[in-house]
C-alpha cells in the first residue's frame, strides 16, 4: 500500500479479471486489495490477517498470459483460504531475525519452517492449477521459473520436460548429489526447487486426482 | 530565472539528518580515512567498469538535458554520466571528491524525454546539496564495512543514521524537480513511477494514488508501527509519504512562494 499502485477494474481490466475468475473458481468471496510494484520476481504474494492484500510484480503483468495470472492468483487464494498467511510471514521473520538477532530457539525453527514453507508450495500450485484449470499453462510458467527464456517457451514440449525430470530422479548420481540435494532442500533452500514442482504436480495430475476434483465441482 | 540552490529544494528532514551524521562521533575521522585511503577510487573503478560512459559523442541528447538541469541549478560543469544495466527506477550519485552518476538503464528505457529531464533533475540536485558523500560513505559501510577500523557497533549506529538519511532525500529531490519543471501532475507521475506497467499507470487516477497515499499515512497503532519499522533497514522512503509529501508542499502554498522568490 504504501509503493504499489493499486490496481482496480478501471486500471488494469484484464488483471482484476483473472483475479476475479480465479476468486469464483476457488469459492473465496472476501475482499482483497491488489497492489502492483516494482520487482523481477515471478509470484503474487499475499499478506494479511484480518485485511487481504495481493502484492504483483510489474514483470509478472508483462511476463505472463492471463491464464497464468489465475495461476498465481489461485495460489495466493489458496493461501488466504487456508490462513497460512501468517505462517509463511512468522516464517520469513524467524528466519530473518537469525541472521542478526541471536536468537538460538529462531535458529533451531528455521529447518521446520523452512520445509514447511517449501512443502507449502505444493499446496500453493495445486490451488493455482485448480483456479486457471489449464496444466499446460502452468507447465509453461514452471519452465519459465526453471530458466526457460520466454520466447521459446511455446516450443518446449512440457511433458517430455517432465519426462526427463522423472528419468534424471531414477539416475544414480552418487553420495555427492545426494547430500547436495539434502541439503539444499532440507536446510537451506527458500523455495522448493522448480524440479519438484513439476514431478509433484505432474504425479497429481497423472493420478487422477486433479480431475475428480474438478469434476465433482463442476 | 534565479538559480536554484538548495536552500530552495533541500528538504528539513534531509538537512537534520544530515546533520545528525555529521555529529556522530567519529565521523570526520572515518571520511577522513576513507578520503585517503582510495576507497573512492576502487569503489569507483568497480561501479563503472562495466559501464558505458555517456558523452556529447554516443548520448548527446542525455548529456544536454544534464547540461540543461545544471545551469538552473548553478553548475558550470555536470559530473560524469555512466549507463548501468539495472531493473532499479533510480539513479545513483556517488563519490566525495569525484562524485559521478550511474543512470539505470530502466530509467532510460521507460521515460519519455519531458519525464526523463525531470527525472534527472534528481541527479543533479543530489550532485548540488553533496549527497555523492553520504551515498558513497553509506555503501562503502554496507558492503565492506568488515575491513573499516570501526568497531561493528559504531558501523551500525552509522548505518541506522545513513538509512534515515538515504529515506530522506527523495523528498529533496521531489522538490527540485517541482522547481525545475513547475509540473504538478508529472513530478507525482514519476513518483512511483514504473511500479506498475505503462497502460495501467496511464489509467491511474492521481487523485486515487493522493487518497491511497493518505490512507497510508493515517495508519495508527500497529499498523504505524510495523509501517516504520519495515523501513528501518530500507534506503527508499514509501512513494505513498512521497505524494503526502509533495502534496502538502503545493497545497500550503509554499512552493508558490518559492516559485515567486526564484522569478
Amino acid at each position: 500500500m504504501g509503493t504499489g499502485i493499486q490496481l482496480t477494474l478501471s486500471n488494469a481490466p484484464k488483471v482484476y479479471a483473472a483475479f476475479e475468475h480465479a476468486k469464483e473458481v476457488l469459492d473465496f468471496d472476501v475482499p482483497v486489495d491488489l497492489y502492483c510494484y516494482r520487482a523481477y520476481d515471478p509470484a503474487f504474494q499475499a499478506y494479511g490477517t484480518d485485511r487481504y492484500f495481493i502484492g504483483i510484480p510489474d514483470s509478472t503483468i508483462r511476463m505472463f498470459t492471463p491464464t497464468q495470472w489465475q495461476f498465481l492468483f489461485g495460489q495466493c487464494i489458496t493461501a488466504l483460504k487456508g490462513k497460512m498467511t501468517e505462517m509463511l510471514s512468522l516464517a520469513n521473520a524467524i528466519e530473518y531475525s537469525t541472521h542478526f538477532l541471536p536468537l538460538e530457539t529462531g535458529k533451531v525453527l528455521v529447518a521446520p519452517l523452512g520445509q514447511w514453507k517449501r512443502k507449502a508450495q505444493l499446496t500453493l500450485d495445486r490451488g493455482g492449477l485448480l483456479a486457471c484449470q489449464d496444466y499446460d499453462e502452468v507447465m509453461r510458467y514452471l519452465n519459465w521459473v526453471s530458466g526457460v527464456p520466454a520466447r521459446d517457451l511455446d516450443s518446449i514440449d512440457v511433458y517430455n520436460r517432465v519426462e526427463e525430470i522423472i528419468q534424471s530422479t531414477k539416475e544414480d548420481k552418487g553420495i555427492a548429489d545426494t547430500v547436495g540435494h539434502v541439503k539444499n532442500t532440507v536446510f537451506s533452500a527458500r523455495n522448493m526447487s522448480s524440479r519438484e514442482r513439476f514431478l509433484e504436480l505432474y504425479n497429481w495430475y497423472e493420478s487422477g486426482t486433479y480431475a475428480k476434483i474438478v469434476r465433482e465441482h463442476t | 530565472m534565479k538559480t536554484i540552490t538548495t536552500e530552495y529544494f533541500l528538504h528539513p528532514g534531509d538537512e537534520a539528518a544530515i546533520q545528525a551524521i555529521r555529529k556522530i562521533p567519529g565521523f570526520e575521522k572515518l571520511l577522513d580515512y576513507i578520503s585517503k585511503n582510495s576507497y573512492e577510487k576502487v569503489d569507483l573503478v568497480q561501479r563503472t567498469c562495466c559501464s558505458l560512459q555517456l558523452t556529447e559523442n554516443n548520448a548527446p541528447k542525455i548529456i544536454q538535458m544534464y547540461a540543461r538541469i545544471g545551469k538552473a541549478f548553478g553548475l558550470e560543469e555536470t559530473p560524469k554520466v555512466f549507463l548501468r544495466r539495472s531493473y532499479a527506477m533510480h539513479n545513483e550519485v556517488v563519490g566525495i571528491h569525484s562524485p559521478c552518476i550511474l543512470i539505470s538503464s530502466s530509467v532510460l528505457a521507460s521515460m519519455n524525454k519531458e519525464e526523463l529531464e525531470t527525472f534527472l533533475v534528481a541527479d543533479i540536485a543530489g550532485f548540488v546539496a553533496g549527497h555523492g558523500t553520504y551515498a558513497f560513505i553509506r555503501r562503502l559501510i554496507s558492503e565492506f564495512g568488515g575491513f573499516l577500523p570501526v568497531p561493528r557497533e559504531v558501523l551500525e549506529i552509522f548505518l541506522t543514521a545513513m538509512n534515515a538519511w538515504a529515506k530522506q532525500r527523495y523528498y529533496t529531490y521531489d522538490r527540485a524537480r517541482m522547481l525545475y519543471s513547475d509540473n504538478y501532475e508529472l513530478v507525482m507521475r514519476l513518483i512511483g513511477f514504473g511500479e506498475a506497467p505503462k497502460e495501467i499507470m496511464a489509467k491511474t487516477d492521481l487523485d486515487a494514488r493522493i487518497e491511497q497515499a493518505r490512507s497510508f499515512s493515517q495508519m495508527t497503532g500497529l499498523q504505524s508501527s510495523l509501517k516504520t519499522a519495515s523501513v528501518l533497514t530500507k534506503d527508499k522512503p514509501w512513494n505513498a509519504m512521497r505524494l503526502a509529501e509533495m502534496y502538502n508542499w503545493v497545497e500550503s502554498g509554499i512552493y508558490a512562494d518559492i516559485k515567486e522568490e526564484l522569478q
